[in-house]
């Protein structure tokens, strides 16, 4: 090949690579480009904005989040001791620091925003809000009793701000108490078990509420019944949360109404610990003493002097009614949507050919992170096929049309500033302290760039001093 | 210039990111390739690759997840000639478990059965330790490939 043929060949390469070029510019062009907007920064609005970014990543994406903080109950719902599943965070974050997703956070839609300027301003809208509250247990109950939510429980040691927890006259919790009942028998039941039955330095690496957790719970309970309405082949617990449970130092586990004929890993787990309801025989006293009930069906709780009696049905028990005498019930037995005076909980009205649903909002609260990251693929699977076959037309302007109408928006730097603030101020064994006033969480957020040395804890102790003391202040 | 194929299996995405932050930091060795979901990934291929990257998380009780499964399972069935190929290997577990990255042992296994050869250590994040599992994976890379005539 001589040098001109060489260079012809080259032009006419050149000339080929160009058309190309063209063709993959004007694919591009003519590739969607929706703006997008996602309500609800928890496991499935982020996955969802993850899908969604990877297929068009010149789509424009807003992450929509009430509280001004991201995560949902990867920060408030999944128990503090169990870092390594809240790392799933790490992906989310570079959602929005690499891959050009906008967090919208301090921001609720149906409060801040009507979900129909939503609607009407983004090509496509994905409802991702979960179900806010825990499910009532629905026995009769009588006025007085101590009944504790799971979710208001574990929120509240994750260090939400908004507390749903009994208090003293003294504005400190009330203590949950000696002795716990928990109905249900779910991983959020077991959550709880675990968390009431640990000690302080076994929480190391967490981010647990140490001030809240000392004040509910001084000292571990001596006794934990937990109460499941099916039998052990049902037991709605991954068996990895029972083996964590019956690997704890301080407890005891007893497993009642466990069938001979049960088998499978969970009986096998529980086989050495099967016992009976007899709770003559006290148990070491420093030791927290945890009997799983299978087979047992709540019928009611009342009041006995200062304490709550629960009564429950035990279908194959030699007596067919248990009374269960404890100091506060706790109850994991699944999420419900909010009450219809929340605005921000999704109605009926929030619909539409351009919105979507994703998460427990629309499949019921079943299943954890792996589950709602399989929903959040088949939705964007459907978006990406009504997108694409012409069923939805996009060309709405996006955020750019809802920005004027938004106050105190807390960006995703902004939070990285709450986060790095949480990280700095942690008490020893702890990997954050997390704000629980939502007016100090927004200062931290907007404070002057320059004013960011004021915030950082100094080595000079009077500073710290005064720095935890408006902490405290500010968390009350 | 060589190439990798990336074949991550995953339940919660974090094997996904990591095969797809290998893939960058993969690039200053001069090492080029794609990222598949082991879920997609047809194992008859597995014999024409020079370099194959394997990342899986582990599930339940030690299990591979979902996306991983049919792969393996066509690994045992298929029994592709892999004495030509040559793999690394990353996985991602939970030490707080007894379980702690057995989705990687498994999968390192069954391709060993098969007659690949596994080059450097097998890398490994604890999601207990709290560091990204990026950072870790990318380290990993490097001292893999850095020492691995490639």
């Amino acid at each position: 090949m001589t040098d001109e043929t060489r260079s012809g060949a080259e032009q006419s390469l050149a000339g080929a690579e160009l058309s190309t070029l063209r063709e993959t510019f004007n694919d591009d062009s003519r590739a969607p480009q929706p703006t997008i907007a996602v309500v609800g920064s928890g496991p499935s609005g982020c996955y969802v904005a993850t899908f969604l970014a990877k297929k068009w990543p010149q789509s424009e994406i807003t992450v929509f989040e009430s509280m001004p903080t991201p995560y949902g109950l990867v920060r408030y719902g999944i128990a503090a001791d169990h870092q390594g599943t809240k790392n799933v965070t790490r992906q989310f974050d570079k959602l929005f620091t690499r891959d050009g997703v906008r967090f919208a956070g301090n921001v609720c839609v149906g409060t801040d925003i009507a979900f129909a300027e939503l609607a009407k301003c983004f090509d496509i809208v994905v409802l991702a809000t979960g179900l806010p509250q825990d499910r009532p247990l629905e026995v009769p109950q009588e006025e007085g009793i101590r009944v504790i939510g799971a979710r208001t429980l574990l929120g509240a040691l994750n260090g939400h701000p908004i507390q749903m927890l009994p208090r003293n006259p003294d504005g400190r919790y009330t203590a949950l108490g000696q002795r716990l009942a928990v109905v249900g028998m779910g991983n959020v039941a077991i959550d709880v078990v675990r968390l009431m039955s640990k000690d302080p330095h076994e929480l190391d690496g967490s981010d647990i509420d140490d001030e809240l957790f000392e004040q509910l719970r001084p000292t571990r309970p001596s006794s934990i019944d937990v109460i499941s309405r099916s039998g052990l082949p049902l037991a709605k617990f991954d068996i990895g949360m029972l083996r964590e449970l019956l690997s704890l130092p301080n407890v005891d586990v007893t497993a009642i109404g466990v069938s001979d004929d049960d088998d499978g890993p969970a009986a096998e787990l529980l086989r050495p610990h099967i016992g009976t309801a007899d709770v003559s025989a006290a148990p070491e006293e420093t030791r927290t003493h945890v009997r799983l009930h299978f087979q047992v069906t709540p019928e009611s709780i009342t009041r006995s002097g200062d304490r709550t009696l629960l009564r429950a049905s035990t279908p194959h028990g030699t007596s067919s009614v248990t009374e269960i005498l404890v100091d506060s019930v706790i109850t994991a037995i699944g999420f419900t949507q909010g009450a219809p005076e929340d605005r921000s909980c999704p109605t009926g009205e929030w619909s539409g050919d351009n919105v979507y649903r994703v998460g427990w909002l629309s499949r019921g609260p079943h299943g954890a992170i792996p589950e709602n990251r399989k929903d959040a693929r088949r939705v964007v699977d459907t978006i990406v096929d009504h997108v694409e076959t012409g069923r939805l037309k996009i060309g709405r302007t996006g955020f750019a049309a809802v920005e004027p109408s938004l106050r105190s928006v807390v960006s995703f730097a902004e939070w990285q500033r709450i986060e790095a603030f949480e990280q700095r101020v942690a008490p020893p064994g702890r990997c954050r302290r997390k704000i629980t006033d939502r007016q100090h969480m927004l200062s931290i957020a907007t404070a002057a760039l320059d004013s960011d040395s004021a915030l950082r804890p100094t080595q000079g102790a009077g500073d710290t001093r005064a720095q935890q003391q408006l902490l405290k202040e500010s968390d009350q | 210039m060589s190439t990798a194929t990336i074949l991550f299996g995953t339940e919660t995405g974090n094997a996904e990111m990591v095969a797809d932050e290998l893939l960058a930091a993969l690039e200053p060795f001069g090492i080029t390739g794609e990222v598949h979901s082991m879920g997609d990934y047809p194992v008859e291929d597995l014999c024409g690759q020079q370099m194959v990257i394997l990342i899986t998380s582990t599930y339940g009780e030690g299990d591979l997840p979902d996306t991983a499964i049919p792969f393996f399972d066509a690994l045992k069935q298929q029994k592709p000639d892999l004495s030509s190929t040559r793999f690394a290997a990353f996985g991602l577990g939970d030490s707080s478990y007894d379980t702690y990255n057995n989705g990687i042992a498994t999968l390192i296994e069954a391709v060993t059965d098969l007659g690949a050869t596994q080059i450097g250590e097998t890398g490994r994040h604890d999601a207990e330790s709290g560091l990204d599992p990026c950072d870790t994976a990318t380290t990993w890379a490097q001292e893999t490939f850095a020492a691995a005539e490639v």
